[in-house]
């Protein structure tokens, strides 16, 4: 059962801004995997998380930490074994498969490592499921799908093929199509993973300008350089958080970046 | 022996995983292999049948008649059966009195008048009668009856007329007998008209009544006598030798009567029987044979896109430095595990198949048994084929697999993209429904040679039922060609066969001229002949009538004239067989009278004068002024009616009934509905092949889609992952499906004509008395786009299960 979205009370994190909407609240959620018989594996063990609305948060962790399952949590792709997770102020537990559908085409959308664009459509026709998928069936589909597209730079590319295109384009393609949506909630699995570093630092730009204009965005990654730049880290590991606080050293600039 | 075991676990593990896909592939190949076994035993079950059925009822191995008008008394022929040299070589024999007559089996809603026969047998019933009666309804003859007016009907003829399992038999003169049961003697498994030597219509136009020995005597004003011996020999002996010893037995105690001793090979049924053994086989082979490379090549191309799915698998094991052979064994071992299985499916079948065809072969042509053993022999042709084609299937991309860089074999990701196929091409043309509209066609374009793949095995299904329907639709349409012509301008023509020559402007034809019920008359002859030219011959049936009749005539098209030959009107089939055209000339080998009884064959050189339309060849027609160069100006053997205003066809039969000189009265319509009653009864088998093939292209439709589903779980769980409803998902696939599945059906039509003109092709091979007429009705196009549509939309449907409960976020998950 999901109730209808509102502000949230009782801030949990030190870096909560007054009147600021909460986005994402996480109240004790651990994740446990059935691996069959006896064995079960905790993916998430008592994770508490809160993150308000144009929040630039990037989780931070190595391999198995638990962070992508934090993202899936999130994002309603995989459900809580305990706890609770409130996102745009829907309570996701015991909502039924159907519900949860249409909470993500209304509230959050999706980048991810590998891109994951649709091979048989263009660069603008990919940006458009994003607008498709949340129902906007009218003649501005392709209007904003190709605003969007402007916005993130690849005007010029809007008739090529993903394979025709470079991994930065890509991406870009794929930030371009989860901006599209409309929905509050970027959530972005190793965004950077699979490309340079010129790339990378091109792609986390994107993120970080939809941020400042309104847009939580949800960085996971295991590159701690790419936490220099975000408003908070959330560090898992073994999935606990071991720390959730601003960047160590102050946030800083994206030029700064080196990896 | 530890490492075959682990091949086979792995490969096992991998056929676990996906064993709804590796089911049905193993199902498409039985549905080849059991197939094809199936139809191909078709004429093996009937002459398995066909001897067990003569087995049962005790076939006679000789049979003595006497000649026509001749009669002795009961005991005579069996007596000297007992003064040959080696009575012991005589098992069982049974005297028999048979007897012209005619039959009066009509209905409150048809007449039914026709010629007829009485059988008189001894009514003992039981396996120890020769030439025992198969009793299909009611009851047979027992020794109760004897002398009573009760018989047997014989069953094509109730069948065909529906008469019921009881009822009475009117008879000349006014008499009248009960039928108890209807059934048939083995001289009866197809019921054939002696004079012509053809089966084709002699069911519709001949009743048999079975009755008791002494109460056919009473009925013929035959009391006491016989004319007929049937005989049934020990097994092992010498059939030739027997019939001497009988035949000089019996020209001792009967020297001033006509016998002859003839062996069952010589029975005319039988003979047709056996003749006909391979009729339809042809045809059904080939059918089997379409059904078998549709199934084949769509195992090819779902087998193969399993093992690609491998691609990367093989390519880690090359970067770890594995040998290529070794790798290559797991798919391969996969194919053949796959093949294996569909061929143990075959078997299950081909069984089926065997179930299926017994119950239309019983329908067709009833007999008292008919066995449909799974032949393993005919199945082994098949499965080894069915087995070797998937599994080269599986070579071929292995193959392709193993000689890829390893590097490029593992990329992942969007390194691993490959180029987008077709999808180009159609980048600017604007479809309805947004993205959502587009990634159906675009998925069918990206991937070409897979898409047409797809596509060629389910048109090779539909092709299938092309071939199958259209021959149904070319059988019909000849049928109503033939028709046409028989009925053209007189749809009530009726055909009156009289009992021999008859004097034109008397007797008999005068009487029927003069009936009430028959408006117009035309006396005609109607003999037997053959046309020949260069070394082409092949028997007609010519018909010598006026060729301007005001009756009927035969359509002339584009007539010449006759010149100083006999001019004659062919058929076009019978003028393509000879390769003539109007004008040349052509050898015609016909009787000529030399006697009151005594006919010769004489060969007269004719000049073709016309083609008729009619596309059975056997029919051709002289003009009556050339009735002397038989010897019979002024004389008829049959005379075409046509009913006086305000009388019907059943009118006519009525009024020429117990006319002595009439022999039968049918309308002419009836021969073009034997024809459809035979095409209607050959449906049934038809059915049978339409069932395998939707099934087939069910299946191909259906794992194509499950293989799609698998190699794009990944888009989906992206869709999905976005909150694309699965309604919305199933829907696109449904469309791509749909478009698959119409080009397959497109080329399956395409194919269909081909394959319909090669089933035809055989099918005049093995009737080339018809000149098949090629169609191809539009319902049937539309039930192929019907079928192959149908198929294609249910297929992504079946799927739907699997994509509600994907596992979206392990989908996801990368790959490293």
């Amino acid at each position: 059962m999901m109730f209808p979205a509102g502000q949230l009370e009782n801030p949990r994190h030190a870096g909560h801004r007054e009147g600021v909407p909460t986005v994402v609240l996480l109240e004790e959620v651990t994740k446990r995997y059935d691996a069959g018989g006896a064995l079960s594996v905790t993916a998430l063990e008592d994770v508490g998380l809160e993150v308000d609305q144009g929040e630039f948060v990037v989780v931070l962790g190595p391999s198995g930490s638990g962070k992508t399952t934090l993202l899936n949590v999130i994002g309603a792709l995989d459900a809580a074994t305990e706890g609770q997770v409130t996102v745009a102020g829907r309570r996701l537990a015991g909502a039924s498969r159907r519900d949860l559908f249409r909470f993500r085409r209304e509230n959050v959308s999706f980048i991810f490592q590998s891109f994951n664009l649709f091979p048989g459509l263009t660069a603008l026709e990919n940006v458009r499921f994003g607008v498709d998928v949340t129902g906007r069936r009218n003649g501005g589909a392709s209007a904003i799908a190709r605003a969007v597209l402007e916005d993130v730079g690849l005007g010029d590319r809007l008739d090529h093929f993903p394979h025709e295109l470079s991994g930065g384009e890509q991406q870009r393609v794929a930030i371009a199509r989860a901006l599209a949506t409309g929905n509050p909630l970027i959530l972005a699995d190793e965004p950077t993973g699979e490309l340079d570093f010129r790339t990378g630092v091109q792609i986390l730009g994107l993120l970080q300008r939809q941020a400042e204009a309104g847009t939580t965005v949800l960085v996971v990654t295991h590159n701690r350089e790419i936490s220099r730049i975000a408003d908070r880290v959330v560090e898992l590991s073994s999935g606990r958080v071991v720390s959730d606080g601003p960047p160590k050293g102050g946030k800083a600039d994206i030029s700064d970046l080196h990896w | 022996m530890r490492q075959i075991w682990f091949w086979l676990r792995w490969s096992g593990r991998e056929l676990r995983r996906r064993w709804v896909q590796v089911t049905v592939i193993a199902l498409i190949i039985a549905l080849g292999t059991g197939v094809q076994a199936g139809l191909g035993s078709t004429s093996d079950w009937r002459k398995r049948s066909y001897d067990e059925s003569y087995e049962a009822l005790r076939m006679h191995d000789l049979r003595v008649r006497l000649a026509d008008g001749s009669f002795v008394p009961r005991g005579t022929l069996a007596g000297a059966l007992e003064r040959i040299t080696h009575p012991e070589w005589v098992a069982s024999a049974d005297e028999r009195l048979i007897v012209p007559t005619q039959v009066d089996a009509s209905t409150a809603s048809q007449a039914v008048l026709v010629p007829g026969r009485i059988v008189g047998v001894e009514p003992v019933g039981g396996s120890s009668a020769v030439d025992g009666i198969w009793v299909t309804r009611g009851r047979g003859l027992g020794r109760a009856d004897d002398g009573a007016p009760v018989a047997v009907l014989e069953d094509h003829f109730a069948d065909y007329y529906d008469l019921p399992s009881t009822g009475r038999i009117g008879l000349p003169g006014g008499a009248s007998i009960g039928y108890v049961g209807t059934g048939y003697s083995p001289e009866y498994y197809m019921v054939a008209n002696d004079a012509l030597g053809y089966s084709l219509m002699a069911e519709a136009n001949f009743a048999v009544l079975f009755a008791p020995l002494a109460t056919a005597g009473l009925l013929s004003g035959r009391a006491g006598q016989i004319n007929d011996l049937v005989i049934a020999l020990d097994r092992g002996v010498d059939r030739d030798a027997a019939r001497s010893e009988i035949e000089e037995a019996l020209r001792a105690a009967l020297p001033d009567v006509g016998v002859s001793v003839a062996t069952r090979e010589e029975d005319l049924v039988y003979g047709l029987m056996y003749g006909d053994l391979d009729s339809d086989q042809g045809t059904l082979n080939l059918l089997a044979m379409l059904m078998f490379v549709a199934a084949v090549f769509a195992a090819f191309n779902l087998t193969s896109r399993i093992v690609e799915a491998q691609r990367r698998e093989i390519g880690i094991g090359m970067a770890l430095g594995a040998r290529r052979r070794t790798l290559a064994l797991r798919p391969l071992l996969i194919g053949a595990e796959i093949a294996l299985l569909g061929v143990l499916f075959g078997v299950a079948i081909g069984w089926l198949v065997g179930a299926a065809m017994k119950v239309q072969l019983e329908t067709i042509q009833p007999l008292p048994v008919w066995e449909t053993p799974f032949r393993l022999d005919r199945f082994v042709g098949a499965a080894a084929l069915g087995f070797l084609l998937p599994f080269l299937a599986t070579a071929w991309p292995v193959w392709r697999a193993v000689r890829v860089e390893p590097v490029e074999a593992i990329r992942t990701g969007h390194l691993a993209s490959r180029g987008g196929g077709l999808a180009p091409l159609l980048k600017r043309v604007p479809l309805p429904g947004g993205s959502f509209g587009q990634i159906p066609v675009r998925n069918v374009v990206r991937a070409p040679r897979r898409t047409i793949l797809t596509a060629i095995g389910i048109g090779a299904a539909i092709m299938a039922l092309v071939g199958l329907l259209g021959m149904l639709d070319s059988l019909a349409t000849t049928i109503d060609r033939g028709d046409r012509e028989l009925l053209n301008g007189a749809p009530d023509r009726v055909m009156v066969d009289l009992a021999g020559f008859q004097p034109v402007g008397e007797g008999v034809v005068s009487i029927i001229e003069g009936s009430p019920a028959v408006g117009s008359a035309e006396p005609m002859v109607r003999v037997g002949g053959e046309l020949r030219r260069k070394g082409v011959r092949f028997d007609v049936f010519l018909e010598v009538l006026d060729l301007q009749s005001p009756v009927w005539h035969p359509t002339l098209g584009s007539a010449v004239p006759t010149g100083d030959l006999p001019g004659i009107v062919i058929a076009q089939k019978a003028a393509e067989d000879l390769g003539v055209a109007p004008g040349d000339t052509i050898d015609v080998s016909h009787p000529v009278r030399e006697g009151p009884f005594a006919f010769a064959t004489t060969t007269t050189t004719m000049r073709v004068v016309g083609i008729h339309p009619n596309p059975v060849r056997s029919f051709a027609y002289l003009d009556e002024r050339d009735a002397g160069l038989m010897g019979l100006e002024g004389v008829a053997n049959a005379v075409q009616v046509v009913p006086a205003a305000g009388s019907s066809v059943d009118d006519v039969k009525r009024a020429m009934f117990g006319f002595p000189g009439v022999a039968s009265v049918q309308p002419v319509s009836a021969m073009a509905q034997v024809l459809r009653d035979l095409v209607g009864s050959m449906r049934g088998i038809f059915a049978v092949i339409e069932f395998f093939a939707l099934a087939l292209a069910l299946l191909v439709a259906f794992n194509a889609a499950s293989i799609n589903v698998d190699e794009r779980a990944r888009e989906h769980a992206t869709m999905f992952a976005f909150g694309m409803r699965v309604r919305t998902l199933l829907r696109m696939t449904s469309v791509e499906s749909l478009i698959v599945g119409l080009l397959g059906t497109l080329i399956g039509l395409g194919v269909g004509v081909a394959a319909l003109g090669a089933l035809l092709a055989s099918a005049t091979k093995e009737s080339p008395q018809i000149g098949m007429l090629t169609r191809l009705a539009p319902a049937t196009v539309l039930t192929a786009l019907a079928f192959g549509a149908l198929a294609a939309l249910l297929a992504p449907l079946l799927t739907a299960r699997k994509l509600r409960r994907m596992d979206i976020s392990s989908t996801l998950r990368v790959m490293e």
